[in-house]
């Protein structure tokens, strides 16, 4: 999946205030509520990638645990996790073969009672994630 | 480039459309038209919006819409819009009406429709919040429903044109749309456990429903209210044939009440309240657990069409494409919730 990562999208903030806020900052007449608005979306990300930095380790750790857990108890078997500790790049790759492995599961078919498993696994992992990175977001399970 | 300059080449072009557009609505009206301008509009994410400024017609200026370079899945094109535009009107529905196509008019290959110009506001935290409309937000759920219910009496039966346009109905619209989302997943390339398990617990409940004209894209932000009330619905993109719940479940998709969490209804009233005034528009029983099967369905489309967001960026790096793109995680999450809240009881 091709969603832009941390670094574009600090490179998409900084081309903004290069390209488009900058030069209303020295013409006024450049300025209008668009690109207002605009910079209230950078600051946003700006928020969110900084949660996010601190966070992002222990968030994928914790996704790779869960997600190899179910995939295991799926399989009727122990996780076999090997206790190295991987680098960053070794954890992401390996949560994206995870989540396709699940995905895969999911989408030949599983028993009701195992569905609700995963399901509960992934929103487990969606509200950790959620929690750190969009603190606004009401999480409560009656947001309505 | 100082404020009010334009490029040499731009303005050419400019200046070249204006000339097509003249030179088309003269032919298709017979009238000597004289077009001031044709400027873009905002907020046209998809489809080419433009607004055209005329004298010699019957009013004073219009919306030009044409086809999107590249539409979205799910899409209808500009002659199938017309198509359907007609048969809302024709059932009572208050929207644009949409005029004289023109084929190539602004890209070679592109259709494109002129729509009535109509005054109010659109945008749906202005919607949901400005104090100028207060008054119009105490009934604006019961003139949508009234709406919904004119468009829902549009069938098969009753509009075979429309059959020829939008093709035959699905037995089951929402195995129908399950089918059409994994095909996005795949084709984004996304491997989401979330929308996996929310669509395979989709998957497990049959639910063959009727099929009517739907909108397939009634929220908040595709309706034109002003102080007194709701002017008109618009954006007919991702008209189908469907279940009448699928038209409910949007408009209460969370993401479309910009922060009136409680006020499911478009950010604006309670869902009873929709169901109810629907339920005495219509005078058809409203299914709330399908209704909710639905609004999990619509949090998976909303989340797979974040992430179609993200992936254009790499075609056209533009800050809110790059946003857009990492919000998938909330509606992901909100379809789960749903899912558990069905699971526990009626809805």
């Amino acid at each position: 999946m091709s969603a832009p990562d941390g670094p574009e999208l600090l490179l998409a903030v900084a081309r903004f205030l290069d390209e488009d806020a900058r030069p209303a900052l020295i013409d006024p007449a450049l300025a209008d509520p668009a690109l207002a608005f605009r910079a209230r979306v950078g600051a946003a990300l700006l928020r969110a990638l900084a949660a996010e930095a601190g966070a992002a380790e222990a968030l994928e750790a914790a996704d790779l645990t869960r997600l190899r857990g179910v995939l295991a108890a799926l399989d009727g078997r122990d996780d076999d996790l090997d206790g190295a500790t991987p680098s960053e790049s070794e954890r992401r790759a390996a949560l994206r073969t995870v989540e396709r492995a699940l995905c895969d599961r999911v989408r030949a078919g599983l028993a009701p009672a195992d569905l609700t498993r995963v399901r509960a696994a992934v929103a487990e992992g969606l509200r950790a994630r959620l929690a750190a990175t969009a603190p606004g977001f009401d999480l409560s399970p009656e947001v309505e | 480039m100082g404020a009010g300059t334009v490029p040499q080449g731009e303005a050419a072009r400019g200046e070249a459309l204006r000339a097509r557009v003249e030179a088309h609505l003269r032919a298709a009206t017979g009238r000597p038209v004289e077009v001031a301008g044709v400027t873009p509009l905002g907020g046209g994410a998809v489809q080419d919006l433009l607004r055209v400024d005329v004298a010699g017609l019957d009013a004073p200026r219009f919306v030009l819409r044409s086809d999107a370079a590249r539409p979205l899945p799910g899409s209808i094109d500009r002659r199938r819009e017309l198509a359907v535009i007609e048969a809302a009107r024709a059932a009572g529905v208050r929207t644009p009406a949409a005029r004289w196509p023109a084929a190539d008019l602004v890209r070679p290959g592109a259709t494109a429709l002129f729509l009535d110009w109509v005054d109010g506001e659109a945008i749906g935290r202005k919607v949901v919040a400005s104090p100028a409309l207060a008054g119009a937000r105490t009934r604006l759920i019961d003139e949508v429903a009234v709406e919904l219910a004119r468009l829902h009496t549009i069938t098969p039966a009753s509009c075979p044109a429309l059959v020829a346009a939008l093709g035959a109905p699905p037995p089951d619209p929402l195995a129908a749309q399950v089918r059409a989302l994994r095909g996005l997943a795949d084709a984004l390339r996304a491997a989401r456990p979330a929308v996996e398990v929310a669509l395979a617990w989709l998957g497990a409940r049959p639910a063959p429903a009727p099929a009517v004209l739907a909108h397939g894209d009634l929220r908040t932000g595709n309706l034109v209210v002003a102080p007194e009330g709701l002017v008109a619905v618009l954006d007919w993109e991702f008209a189908r044939w469907s279940a009448r719940e699928e038209d409910l479940a949007w408009l209460c998709v969370r993401d479309w009440r910009f922060g009136q969490l409680r006020l499911a209804a478009g950010g604006v009233a309670p869902r009873e309240a929709l169901y109810r005034a629907y339920e005495a528009a219509a005078g058809v029983a409203v299914d709330r657990a399908a209704v909710r099967a639905w609004e999990v369905l619509g949090n998976v489309r909303w989340a797979l069409g974040c992430l179609a967001q993200g992936a254009r960026y790499a075609e056209r790096p533009d800050l809110e494409l790059a946003a857009i793109a990492r919000r998938a995680p909330e509606m992901e999450w909100e379809a789960l919730r749903l899912i558990d809240l069905a699971e526990r009881g009626p809805a």
